[in-house]
């Protein structure tokens, strides 16, 4: 296994947080339009979603995407309370 | 000064560090994944949702694991014992000033279970114990320096 370069992993980094960073900033209306889903995003927009990760990859493909190229994140119904 | 976030999906919110991985003989040869910075976690887990979505584990290479890796026996956590498989893994934090911390080390995969499906992965001590670790939720603060 190739181990990817310094930069490469910087700037997949960098776009992990951007995408992280849109979720954020967008929870409401996302736990409004996708509770207890799962969605995919690329470059600050969503691409997909889906209830489960075969369906969300489906769409994600049905988009125009590779699973590997976006990112994806639970967006629960509600703010979840856990236990760990 | 590796920084994190607060995220608000959780209620209060948690901490979380966003943590890349490189794990042999996966297709993507980078994952970065969202995990919960647990200080009540001996050892840093990584839950099904991650795996199947960020990591891209199918769900027969989950439960192949049962087969082709040690299990730890030893994790009991609040809600009872869990499975979990232990891999070789790569773990990177990458630091403000771009430098990044290369740790080798181990990563415990959850064999999925309806239970687990929605638990966020988690940070724990054996990453945890290399850092100093500042939280402060009034100010945004997640910092591991």
């Amino acid at each position: 296994m190739t181990m990817p370069s310094t930069e490469e992993i910087r700037a997949r980094h960098r776009e992990a947080e951007r995408a992280s960073a849109f979720c954020q900033a967008n929870y409401a209306s996302l736990m409004q339009a996708y509770p207890d889903q799962s969605i995919a995003v690329y470059d600050d927009k969503l691409v997909a979603a889906g209830k489960d990760t075969a369906e969300l990859f489906e769409r994600v493909r049905a988009a125009g995407y590779e699973p590997n190229n976006v990112w994806t994140f639970f967006v629960p119904a509600e703010p979840r309370r856990i236990l760990l | 000064m590796i920084r994190g976030y607060f995220d608000a999906l959780y209620q209060p919110p948690v901490p979380i560090i966003v943590v890349g991985l490189i794990l042999p003989h996966r297709p993507t040869a980078y994952t970065p994944i969202e995990f919960v910075l647990d200080t009540g976690a001996s050892t840093t887990c990584l839950h099904p949702r991650d795996a199947l979505q960020r990591a891209h584990f199918s769900e027969a290479e989950l439960e192949e694991l049962a087969r082709t890796s040690p299990q730890d026996r030893s994790l009991t956590g609040i809600t009872g014992i869990g499975e979990y498989f232990v891999l070789p893994v790569r773990y990177l934090l990458g630091h403000d000033d771009g430098h990044l911390d290369l740790l080798d080390g181990e990563l415990r995969v959850a064999r999925p279970r309806p239970a687990n499906m929605n638990i966020p992965s988690v940070l724990g001590w054996d990453i945890l114990e290399r850092y100093r670790i500042i939280l402060g939720r009034r100010t945004g603060e997640v910092l591991l320096q």
